[in-house]
């Protein structure tokens, strides 16, 4: 190691975490901590009351069956789409991301049934999922992973919607089995080409 | 890679994930630009132009990228000392940072309004500097920012710690001084990343709708932004005008989306495929 090379003198590193620090502060911290301090404004017993309703308890259910629902399914189609786009490089891969990327931009537009959605219970689980896998995953694939999370949960917005069947489902239905099967092309035509797996050399 | 495929599975995943976004994304736009297309041509151009529509979508578009490059740019100075400058109660700020991403919009969009609102603890400083916060567009940015911030600072933040110091104890052995050693060294292995953190935050927030209704105010022509007029069109069973909105707000966010994916794969493409 070079002496100095990464050095940054103390006042620089204490003026970046500063900032930094400001900012978390700023945009997070006291949004969290006037979240608090409005749900106990009545004292803890009112809280506790809120909580019990059972308005209250069926939403938070509701939440809840959802999560069990969703979470399955975003790791199954999570993991092949990072899978398709962290490791390979296809022509279309900028289009299939920002196909993904889109439900963000559009979910409150394809259903307002987002409001589902909105609850502690799920959004306490994939925070904890969200954090777990950070620390002990491969970030890159489960920074892929994460662009499907509002792609799938869209997914069970439009199944839980109960929308019915139309033309135009059934072309997009024929669309999306002609994708698969040209995704899959290759491994009907030579499924034992494959050069032997080997160790990739990533960077 | 690309010719050899070292590693397998490739079919599969391409396949699923094809399969996958056909039905999750594609099927409900072709329904939603079906919808728009039920509307004469005439119509959906009236419908478009009204200068209340045009002024929501500007609000919305603007909105959305200013918000998206503040938390970007706050996103990087975070992420930066989260990996590089480790101090007491790292870990708490770091598990604070997925906040967003945990607290339902509405509460998110109704705490905020309480804070930046002229009364609200940060509003009543604003206010005294003359500065309007809540209930104008400068409230959406702050909405937005709060909303794109953990997306900017959890791309960034495995791409800086899989970084490897020594690049830059090279470029330091080879007179690069520090500042060039971050803008030619660091700054190009970052900016994959950056723009996915920043087109994930730009496009969450040109679909804001839960966070923002509250601290817009909801003006028309000043703080109406495109998700809430859609609210209301389909309020007053207008499907088809509420599908014309939506449709140019989705071909637009497309468009801008694409783009900054394409810039991502090129400056990420001498890694991504060695030759």
């Amino acid at each position: 190691m070079i002496p100095g090379a990464r050095a940054v003198s103390p006042a620089a590193r204490w003026l970046l975490t500063g900032a930094a620090l400001a900012l978390v502060a700023l945009f997070l911290l006291v949004p969290l901590t006037a979240v608090f301090i409005e749900a106990f404004r009545g004292g803890a017993a009112a809280w506790a009351a809120a909580v019990r309703q059972p308005d209250a308890l069926a939403a938070l259910r509701l939440t809840l069956l959802v999560a069990v629902i969703v979470v399955p399914a975003n790791a199954l189609f999570g993991l092949a789409a990072g899978w398709a786009l962290g490791k390979f490089d296809f022509p279309g891969r900028s289009l299939l991301v920002t196909l993904i990327d889109l439900p963000f931009a559009v979910s409150p537009v394809v259903a307002g049934l987002v409001l589902v959605l909105l609850g502690l219970g799920p959004m306490g689980g994939a925070f904890y999922a969200w954090d777990a896998a950070l620390k002990r995953g491969d970030p890159r694939v489960i920074g892929s992973l994460s662009y499907l999370t509002p792609l799938l949960s869209t997914l069970n917005l439009v199944l839980l919607g109960g929308k019915k069947l139309s033309p135009v489902t059934g072309i997009a239905m024929a669309l999306i089995v002609a994708g698969a099967l040209v995704g899959s092309l290759d491994v009907i035509r030579k499924r034992d080409s494959y050069p032997a797996a080997r160790c990739e050399k990533h960077q | 890679m690309k010719g050899s495929r070292p590693l397998p599975g490739f079919p599969v995943s391409l396949g699923v994930t094809v399969t996958g976004v056909s039905l999750v994304v594609l099927l409900p736009l072709s329904a939603l630009v079906w919808t728009a297309t039920t509307l004469s041509s005439e119509a959906f151009r009236a419908t478009v132009t009204a200068p209340r529509v045009v002024a929501s979508l500007g609000l919305s578009l603007g909105t959305a990228a200013a918000g998206a490059t503040v938390a970007s740019a706050a996103g990087l100075l975070i992420a930066w000392v989260l990996v590089r400058h480790p101090f007491p109660g790292r870990s708490l700020v770091d598990s604070l940072i997925d906040l967003p991403f945990a607290l339902p919009t509405a509460v998110a969009g109704i705490t905020l309004t309480t804070l930046y609102a002229p009364s609200g603890w940060l509003g009543r400083p604003l206010a005294a500097l003359g500065v309007k916060a809540a209930f104008s567009p400068f409230g959406i940015v702050l909405a937005l920012v709060f909303l794109g911030l953990p997306f900017s600072v959890r791309t960034l933040q495995p791409v800086l710690a899989a970084l490897d110091p020594q690049v830059e104890d090279a470029a330091a052995s080879l007179g690069a001084t520090r500042a060039q050693a971050f803008f030619r060294i660091l700054l190009p292995e970052l900016v994959p990343a950056w723009l996915t953190g920043f087109a994930l935050a730009f496009a969450r927030g040109l679909g804001e709708y839960g966070s923002v209704v509250f601290i817009s105010g909801n003006m028309p022509m000043r703080t109406e932004v495109a998700p809430l007029l859609i609210m209301t069109k389909l309020e007053q069973y207008d499907t088809a005008g509420a599908a014309a909105i939506a449709t140019v707000l989705l071909g637009a966010s497309f468009l801008l989306l694409l783009g900054i994916n394409r810039l991502e794969a090129w400056s990420s493409t001498p890694r991504r495929s060695p030759q």
